[in-house]
């Protein structure tokens, strides 16, 4: 008896806080609804109404479920702060679906949720169809989400909503996301808002100012600008046109995009560190270091490969097509300015090997961005030439090593192995989606470009992601965006509670029946 | 060249056109030869100048085209969510690396022909979607106006 009352309990708990995450994200559908009603596109503004209707119904009746959590000031857990997260991503991505489900321009529901969880985990793909011609409202929703996504749901909860939450730390690092900027957490996901607003002021009046210039009309340019900071600081790739950042064919627009993707790639203690004046924090960090070295490796060995090719003639050439592409899949952003195509009509297979690694590292950990992160790639290879030390010194000689990000830890066993254990759950993931995407008949190459693509939330397409794709390998790819952004450990938090739970339920229902 | 290219335009109909995505899928074979396609200018056009910037989609891709300004000023409807854009035939050299872009895929416009004229797409509001939205914010409203009776009964409780 006292085990069910423990497992009614633990539903109370996390019905309670997922449903005002639920509900959080329910009232965000207020901006794409005004937008809506503003811009006169009435169809989308009852989208929208409805939409929001029912999330807002769904995250009360969840709060009303486990209001008793509210009642007995019950405190979270850890497993409830990972389940939490993990769930309400599931629960969102249907709510967050109704827009483009009742907007017709998707084929069935489960197109609508693949576009909302590469939203949601700053991935960019698209099922979509018809870019060209959807409603500015759905497009504000569209960026939002990859914006909110890049951030992270539950840090938005914990900034607005949940003020008096016990346990907060638990939801928080439930979203992967574990960086202290000060010792309230709370105080943390407000500053890590508070820098993405900082820099969607600047950003969205830079691209505006560019947009202008280039020849866009005042109001256009807005939106365009919006839009595209949105993806770029959340390194997530979607744009408002079928041709990404190939439709605005502009040099100073792309520079900006890509210094907006890298700052968005940074770790927000990054971020934070040199807003408080420790600007050598930006070389001494191991994550710079790892990043920029992978990077500038990654960006030369592509240009010297496709000089040789001879595809591309002059210095600017290179720089906007090889250069572009491979920051923007490094960041993890995925935005791109050349045809899916011409990665395989022209990039060749050292090419598209350059761009998997590429993907497969990423950006920064506690950043918007995916991939297994430029502090892991960093610590392993540290503690690889720590152990090579080890070996080739006296036995006797006892060395402490020590990386830095934002302040000098010591480089245990245990570290690198964490580390490395995340690598080998990515490559295990980039493997699978290989594996599928050739058993469905995909050429090798092209399923290894796209499962890295969707591994790492990155967004470039070799041309698979596309509304005629088989369903399973949706459906895989949707669970692959899923565990790649959670970064594995609060999606197996909440798939153990749900095994387990069925567990108890077999085993209570076995004692009563014998 | 461009005297050879509207010659060559002259003589365009329907069987000549060629669609995007057959010539994003072989650009080499089509690099710097010149081609003709047709579709639905998108957008806006973005004026540098004596030339201008238009995007065209043709419902299976979607590509640039470079033309002077004067060219682009005669469409009068470009798509989006509240137009149909003009249907336009463009015919131009098609470049897979221009060197004059940093490597755009385009087409350098040497004429283009209105085929038929664009419109304002009027919206249809259907009776279950209004009737949808007014009883599910209803619900939704109500039960907002419980949820804060249940806090505030709690918060008096709790004093």
């Amino acid at each position: 008896m006292k085990n069910i009352n423990m497992r009614f309990s633990t539903i109370s708990i996390i019905s309670y806080y997922t449903g005002y995450i639920v509900l959080g994200t329910a009232l965000l559908m207020l901006i794409p609804l005004l937008t809506s009603l503003l811009l006169h596109e009435w169809n989308p503004l009852l989208d929208f109404l409805i939409s929001m209707s029912v999330s807002v119904i769904t995250g009360l009746i969840m709060i009303f479920l486990g209001y008793e959590t509210h009642e007995n000031k019950v405190r979270l857990e850890w497993k409830h702060g990972f389940v939490v997260a993990a769930l309400s991503w599931i629960i969102l991505m249907f709510l967050c679906s109704l827009p483009y489900v009742l907007s017709g321009h998707v084929q069935s529901l489960l197109d609508a949720c693949f576009d909302v969880m590469s939203g949601f985990t700053t991935t960019g793909l698209v099922l979509t169809q018809d870019l060209d011609h959807l409603s500015v409202g759905l497009n504000m929703w569209r960026h939002m989400l990859t914006f909110i996504g890049g951030q992270g749901m539950v840090v938005l909860a914990l900034s607005f909503m949940l003020k008096n939450l016990g346990g907060a730390y638990k939801l928080y690092v439930g979203e992967a996301k574990d960086i202290e900027l000060v010792p309230n957490v709370i105080g943390t996901a407000r500053i890590i808002w508070k820098i993405s607003i900082i820099y969607m002021i600047v950003g969205t009046l830079a691209l505006w100012l560019c947009g202008i210039y280039i020849g866009l009309s005042p109001l256009s340019a807005f939106f365009h600008g919006l839009f595209i900071f949105e993806s770029a600081w959340s390194t997530g790739g979607f744009a408002p046109n079928t041709q990404n950042i190939m439709y605005y064919h502009s040099f100073p627009y792309e520079i900006i995009t890509i210094l907006f993707m890298v700052l968005g790639s940074l770790n927000f203690g990054l971020h934070y560190a040199v807003w408080q004046g420790n600007k050598k924090e930006i070389i001494k960090n191991i994550e710079t270091q790892s990043f920029f070295i992978t990077s500038f490796l990654a960006c030369a060995f592509a240009v010297v490969k496709l000089s040789q090719l001879g595809v591309y003639n002059d210095g600017i050439s290179i720089f906007r097509r090889v250069v572009y592409n491979v920051l923007s899949a490094h960041t993890t952003t995925g935005f791109s300015n050349i045809y899916a195509q011409q990665f395989i009509s022209d990039w060749g297979d050292f090419g598209i090997l350059i761009i998997i690694i590429a993907m497969l590292i990423g950006g920064s950990a506690c950043s918007t961005a995916g991939g297994f992160k430029g502090l892991r790639v960093g610590i392993v290879f540290k503690g690889l030439i720590a152990d090579i030390k080890k070996l080739l010194s006296s036995e006797r000689s006892i060395r402490i090593y020590k990386y830095h990000h934002i302040k000098d830890y010591i480089l245990t066993d245990g570290v690198v192995k964490a580390s490395a254990l995340i690598i080998i759950c990515y490559v295990i993931l980039f493997a699978i989606n290989t594996a599928l995407g050739t058993f469905l008949g995909y050429p090798f190459a092209a399923a290894a470009f796209e499962a890295a693509s969707v591994t790492g939330n990155v967004c470039l397409s070799i041309g698979i992601t596309d509304p005629s794709m088989p369903t399973i390998l949706k459906v895989q790819y949707i669970i692959a965006m899923y565990l790649g952004r959670l970064e594995f450990i609060a999606a197996f938090a909440l798939f153990g509670h749900i095994i387990g739970g069925i567990k108890k339920l077999c085993i209570i229902s076995v004692k009563h029946s014998s | 060249m461009v005297l050879i290219t509207f010659c060559i335009v002259g003589t365009v109909n329907a069987e000549n056109i060629t669609d995007i995505n057959k010539l994003v899928n072989n650009m080499n074979a089509f690099d710097g030869k010149v081609v003709t396609i047709e579709g639905e200018p998108i957008g806006e056009a973005m004026n540098r100048g004596t030339y201008s910037w238009i995007n065209v989609n043709d419902g299976t891709n979607a590509l640039g085209i470079w033309l002077p300004s004067s060219q682009a000023e005669r469409i009068t409807t470009f798509g989006d969510y509240k137009h149909k854009g003009d249907t336009v035939r463009i015919s131009g050299i098609f470049l897979k690396n221009s060197p004059e872009h940093g490597g755009d895929v385009e087409i350098d416009c040497s004429s283009l022909e209105i085929i038929k004229k664009g419109h304002t797409v009027d919206e249809e509001l259907t009776n279950v979607k209004i009737i949808t939205a007014t009883l599910l914010f209803s619900i939704a409203f109500m039960l907002t106006y419980a949820y804060f009776h249940v806090v505030q009964k709690t918060k008096n409780a709790s004093e």
